[in-house]
C-alpha cells in the first residue's frame, strides 16, 4: 500500500535529501509513488532521485485555490529530476530571472493554508 | 441547448428539462420512446451539493428509463455521447437521449477555480497550486519554448472565435473582440490572459440519438449521423507526460474517430473542438491532424480557420465565447454542428456544401479526449 503514507514518506526523504522515484523491471520510470509500474503494471523498485533538476515550464499564476488565495501570485513550475518530473512551487518574486533549463533543488515546505507539505524547488544563485 | 450565459436562478434540473424538452421535440420523438439516459456533468458535488444526477435528469426530461450519469472532467458530454453510441450500437438501445449540464456562474472565482482544479492530480498538482490557467500556461511555455509561437499568434483564436459568436443567439458572449483586447487584459497565469480563457456559464445541451431502424420505422428527421466516435486517456497529471505541447490522448481518440468512419482528417469540412483556453485550440487542430505539429499556432492568424477558411473551426465561437457549462459543452459541440450541417444555425451560410463535422472534446489537460465524426446522410 502506498496511500498517505507513501506520499509522507517521500516528502520526509526529499526534505532529508534522500528523494526517490520508482522503476520497474522493464526500466519505466515513474512517480509519484505507487504500487505498480503505471506502464505495465511490473513491481516497482525504489531508485535515487538526483538532487538538481532542469525546470521544463514555469507560470506565475493570479488566480488560485482558496488554499493559496491570500499568497498569490504564485509560482509554479515542472522540473525534471533525472528520469522522472516533478510539480512544485516556485518563489514567484524570482519569475523575471527564470527560464526554461534553470537548475532547481527540490525542497518541501509546508502549505500556509492548512499545513500540509508539499514539494518546493530552489534555485540555486 | 439553453442558452450558454448566466442563468441566475434556475437549477440545473430546470435547464437540463429545457434542453431534452428541445432535443425530444426536434426528433419528432415523445418522452417514452427513449431507452436510456446519459446524464454528462462535471462539478455537481460543489456548484449544486448534487451527486447521483441520472435519475434526477430523467425526471426534469419527463422520461422513466435507464439514467445514467457520466464524468470524464470536460471531456464528460463527449463521453455520454460515447456511451449512447455504443449502447445504439450493440442494440441496448435504440433511442438514447444525451446531454449534460453545469451550473457555475454563482461560484466566487476561488471556489470555481477548485471545483474545476477537481480535475487534476489532487495531490501531486492541485495541492502544489496547480490550476487549469496554470496547467495550460505551463503548456503554453513549453510550446512558445519549442516553436516559437507567441501571444498574438494565440490571440488571432480568441479573436476567431468571439467573431463566429456574434450571430449566435445561444452564445454568451456575443461582441467581437481585438488583438489588442487580448493582449492588453489582466495575465491569468503567464503568459495566458484573461482573453486567453473561456468563461464560466451556465447552460445545458441534448441529443437524440436514434438506431437506423428506428429512424426508419418511425420516419425520423434524421440526416446527420455519428460516423465514427473514439476516446483515449492520457496520465492524470501534466508531470508525467512526455511532452507538454503535444496531446496524444487527442491523437489516439481521432485515430480511432477516423479508423470507425472511414474518413480521415483531409475530408472534414469543419470542426468545433475544445479551446477551453486559446493554447487548447492549437493543440486540439494538430492532434487531429489539420495541421503539423509546431504549426497549428498559425491557423487562425493566417485564416485557415477562420469563417472563411478551408477549415473552419468553433464557428459556433467555441467555448472561448460560446461558453463552457462544462458537462454540457460535448454535447452541444454536436448540436451545433448538426445545425451548421444542415442549414439550420446563424454560421451555417459559412460552410453551404459541407457534409463531414468533427467535434472534439477534452477533459483536464486532455488526459480524456472524445472525437465524434459526423455525415450528412441524406
Ligand atoms: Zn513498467
Amino acid at each position: 500500500m502506498i496511500g498517505e503514507v507513501g506520499l509522507e514518506e517521500w516528502l520526509d526523504a526529499v526534505a532529508l535529501g534522500d528523494g526517490y522515484y520508482y522503476r520497474c523491471p522493464k526500466g519505466h520510470a515513474t512517480l509519484p509513488p505507487r504500487d505498480c509500474c503505471p506502464e505495465c503494471g511490473g513491481g516497482l523498485e525504489r531508485r535515487p532521485l538526483p538532487s538538481r533538476g532542469e525546470l521544463r515550464s514555469y507560470t506565475v499564476s493570479n488566480v488560485s485555490t482558496p488554499e493559496y488565495d491570500d499568497h498569490t501570485p504564485l509560482g509554479i513550475g515542472i522540473a525534471t529530476f533525472g528520469p522522472v518530473d516533478v510539480t512544485g512551487r516556485l518563489p514567484a518574486a524570482e519569475s523575471g530571472t527564470l527560464e526554461t533549463g534553470t537548475t532547481v533543488r527540490l525542497a518541501v515546505e509546508e502549505r500556509p493554508s492548512d499545513g500540509s507539505r508539499v514539494p518546493v524547488f530552489r534555485i540555486d544563485r | 441547448m439553453t442558452p450558454f450565459g448566466d442563468h441566475a436562478g434556475r437549477t440545473g434540473r430546470e435547464l437540463f428539462g429545457d434542453a431534452a424538452r428541445r432535443a425530444l421535440e426536434d426528433a419528432s420523438l415523445p418522452a417514452d420512446a427513449v431507452d436510456e439516459l446519459f446524464f454528462s456533468a462535471f462539478a455537481g458535488e460543489l456548484s449544486e451539493s448534487q451527486s447521483h444526477q441520472g435519475p434526477l435528469m430523467a425526471s426534469a426530461a419527463g422520461v422513466s428509463a435507464p439514467a445514467t450519469r457520466v464524468e470524464a472532467a470536460c471531456a464528460s458530454g463527449g463521453a455520454a455521447v460515447r456511451q449512447a453510441v455504443t449502447a445504439i450500437r450493440a442494440g441496448v438501445a435504440d433511442v438514447v437521449l444525451v446531454g449534460g449540464g453545469e451550473k457555475l456562474t454563482h461560484l466566487s472565482t476561488p471556489d470555481a477555480t477548485e471545483a474545476l482544479s477537481l480535475a487534476a492530480d489532487e495531490r501531486w498538482e492541485t495541492r502544489i497550486g496547480t490550476t487549469f490557467p496554470g496547467a495550460y500556461a505551463l503548456m503554453t511555455r513549453a510550446y512558445f519554448d519549442r516553436f516559437g509561437a507567441d501571444r498574438t499568434d494565440l490571440a488571432h483564436v480568441a479573436v476567431k472565435n468571439h467573431a463566429n459568436a456574434v450571430d449566435n443567439e445561444l452564445a454568451q458572449y456575443r461582441n467581437e473582440i481585438t488583438v489588442e483586447d487580448v493582449l492588453e487584459a489582466p495575465i491569468v497565469s503567464e503568459p495566458l490572459g484573461l482573453f486567453d480563457s473561456c468563461p464560466l456559464t451556465d447552460g445545458a445541451a441534448a441529443l437524440v440519438l436514434a438506431s437506423d431502424d428506428v429512424v426508419r420505422s418511425r420516419n425520423l428527421p434524421a440526416s446527420v449521423a455519428v460516423a465514427g466516435v473514439g476516446q483515449a486517456s492520457d496520465r492524470l497529471s501534466l508531470q508525467e507526460r512526455d511532452s507538454l505541447c503535444e496531446t496524444p490522448a487527442t491523437e489516439t481518440a481521432a485515430e480511432r474517430a477516423y479508423a470507425a468512419s472511414g474518413i480521415g482528417p483531409s475530408d472534414v469540412d469543419l470542426a468545433e473542438v475544445h479551446d477551453c483556453f486559446t493554447i487548447a485550440e492549437v493543440l486540439a487542430i494538430e492532434g487531429l491532424g489539420f495541421a503539423e505539429n509546431g504549426e497549428g499556432y498559425g491557423a487562425a492568424r493566417d485564416g485557415t480557420t477562420t469563417a472563411t477558411g478551408s477549415i473552419p473551426v468553433n464557428l459556433s465561437g467555441g467555448l472561448k465565447a460560446k461558453g463552457h457549462p462544462v458537462g454540457a459543452t460535448g454535447v452541444a459541440q454536436i448540436a451545433e454542428l448538426v445545425k451548421l450541417l444542415t442549414g439550420g444555425h446563424a454560421n451555417a451560410d459559412a460552410v453551404p456544401d459541407a457534409t463531414v463535422g468533427l467535434a472534439h472534446n477534452a477533459g483536464g489537460t486532455v488526459a480524456s479526449a472524445v472525437v465524434t465524426v459526423l455525415e450528412v446522410v441524406e
